[in-house]
């Protein structure tokens, strides 16, 4: 809902506040494995995470043990930082389980003036392939590509390739993984 | 109980068995005449070979037995791979929806460089061109000819047709007995650009058997004034899988003045197989009877004696076409 001037209104959620709330550990989760990519620790992501969360309860335990002796006399930023942990473990597992539910293909349309070898495939956060299938009717440009979100994490780009073409690399919103969307391609020669 | 548990458990495996679905088809080329031997692929996460097309064009195949029921029951679709050599390949989705059986699908396949690449005006020049399914013409595309501004391009088309028309049309016959009798016809002059797929698209568009074109020259170093160097390109339309190769090139020397040609008859020969040989023979006898000229009557018997002579096993047609031809000369001689 917004105010007739156009501007967002602040004064209640809308649709798209709660959706992008919902999806916030996802989205966290997925900053978190690409910093670990960056640094050299290239594992699929579900190895990521749980290594991640293995970590994360491992200094939650830590803080809930050095609490539970005396916790009435705790200080405030200990127990600022416990619940943080506790937190930070829910965010992690809420966005395991996310990914987990995630449909394990895409389906779509790639719209091109020529559609003859024309494949798709997806890449993770670290650029590789995971998806299997992706070849693209000839006629309608429909096709189905398969991969493991629960493994690989949610796919983040879809690749489009065809013979004597430049291969395109589009990014992939959330919604479009639970949806049937339009790509297009132009072949540019290379 | 027991008798319940395996009863339910049956009823499921058969219920999973009847669902896995039975896909079906026919291929076609671009004038409805079914393309057997087309390989048929499906794939989901991978990609699994299944039976080829038969002589109708038909392929069926139970996709239970190429992929896992948990595979099938995740797959939103199973995309059909159909390819065959000289043909683009064609990809088409088969949606599965669970409990219903998929239509059968009907799959064109274009050539490559197919008509669909035709452009419109081309296809209007084409159309009052077209043939009728079966009827198997050769068209002659006027050649690309340069630097004979002295000689008319439709009389050397002519010319040209009728060299080409000796040598190719009995050749295809040879191959193609018993079959329709094959016809050349001349083309409006169009655009091609030694653009062989585009030769292939107009072919396919016309039904023909099989499209001529090339490139003419005058060729001044060869000391024989009117001599005329000519690149043909002889292409099969691929529906006419039977004859072989579905390019064939012949790089010729034909003299604009005489038939015969050593150096063409190699080529030939070496290109297409002896019968062309024949055919500059039935041609030069045609010439000489028609003259009454016995001294090349017998040039020409003494020319079939030698290729006879180094006719191969394999030339069994040819020997019997070239004893019909040398009787033919004897008869003429002994008049």
């Amino acid at each position: 809902m917004h105010p007739p001037d156009g501007r967002p209104g602040r004064d209640c959620m809308n649709p798209d506040d709660s959706a992008k709330l919902i999806d916030l550990p996802g989205q966290l989760l997925d900053k978190v494995v690409e910093v670990l990519a960056k640094v050299g620790i290239e594992l699929p992501a579900l190895v990521l995470q749980v290594f991640l969360l293995v970590l994360v309860l491992l200094a939650l335990f830590a803080a809930v043990r050095a609490l539970r002796s005396d916790w009435r006399h705790a200080s405030a930023p200990s127990l600022l930082g416990t619940g943080a942990l506790g937190l930070i473990a829910f965010g992690i597992l809420t966005g395991i389980l996310m990914q987990a539910t995630l449909p394990n293909r895409l389906a779509g349309r790639v719209h091109a003036q020529d559609l003859a070898g024309v494949r798709v495939e997806l890449l993770d956060f670290r650029g590789e392939s995971v998806s299997t299938g992706g070849s693209v009717d000839t006629q309608t440009g429909e096709f189905f590509t398969y991969y493991s979100p629960a493994w690989n994490g949610r796919a983040r780009t879809l690749r489009i390739s065809a013979a004597g073409c430049k291969t395109k690399d589009q990014p992939i919103a959330r919604g479009q993984l639970r949806m049937e969307s339009v790509w297009e391609f132009v072949c540019e020669k290379g | 109980m027991l008798r319940a548990v395996l009863t339910a458990i049956g009823a499921l495996l058969a219920t999973s068995a009847a669902a896995a679905p039975l896909i079906s088809g026919t291929v076609t080329a671009h004038n409805g005449t079914p393309i057997a031997d087309v390989k048929v692929q499906a794939e989901i996460r991978s990609t699994v070979i299944a039976a080829p097309t038969d002589a109708q064009g038909r392929f069926q195949f139970d996709a239970g037995t190429l992929f896992s029921s948990t595979e099938l029951r995740n797959a939103g679709g199973l995309m059909l791979k159909l390819t065959k050599p000289g043909f683009q390949p064609v990809n088409w989705l088969v949606h599965l929806t669970p409990g219903q059986a998929p239509a059968p699908a009907t799959v064109r396949l274009d050539s490559s460089g197919g008509s669909a690449a035709l452009s419109a005006a081309d296809k209007q020049v084409l159309d009052k061109y077209v043939a009728a399914p079966g009827s198997a013409p050769l068209f002659l595309v006027p050649y690309a000819l340069t630097g004979i501004e002295s000689l008319d391009p439709k009389s050397v088309n002519e010319m040209l047709r009728a060299n080409l028309e000796r040598v190719i049309v009995t050749h295809v016959q040879a191959i193609v007995m018993g079959g329709p009798p094959v016809s050349l016809k001349l083309l409006p002059p169009m655009e091609q650009g030694g653009d062989i797929d585009r030769m292939r698209a107009y072919g396919l568009y016309l039904n023909a058997l099989g499209m001529i074109t090339g490139y003419g020259a005058v060729a001044p170093g060869h000391g024989r004034p009117g001599v005329l160097d000519v690149s043909s390109t002889f292409l099969v339309v691929p529906q006419a899988d039977s004859l072989g190769a579905p390019v064939l090139y012949v790089d010729d020397d034909v003299p604009a003045d005489r038939i015969v040609s050593p150096h063409l008859y190699q080529l030939l020969s070496k290109l297409w197989g002896r019968s062309a040989v024949l055919a500059m023979g039935v041609s030069e006898f045609g010439k000489a009877k028609a003259a009454r000229d016995k001294e090349a009557l017998q040039r020409i018997r003494n020319y079939l004696l030698t290729e006879r002579a180094g006719a191969g096993p394999s030339d069994e047609l040819l020997v019997t076409q070239l004893n019909t031809l040398i009787e033919a000369v004897d008869r003429e001689l002994a008049k």
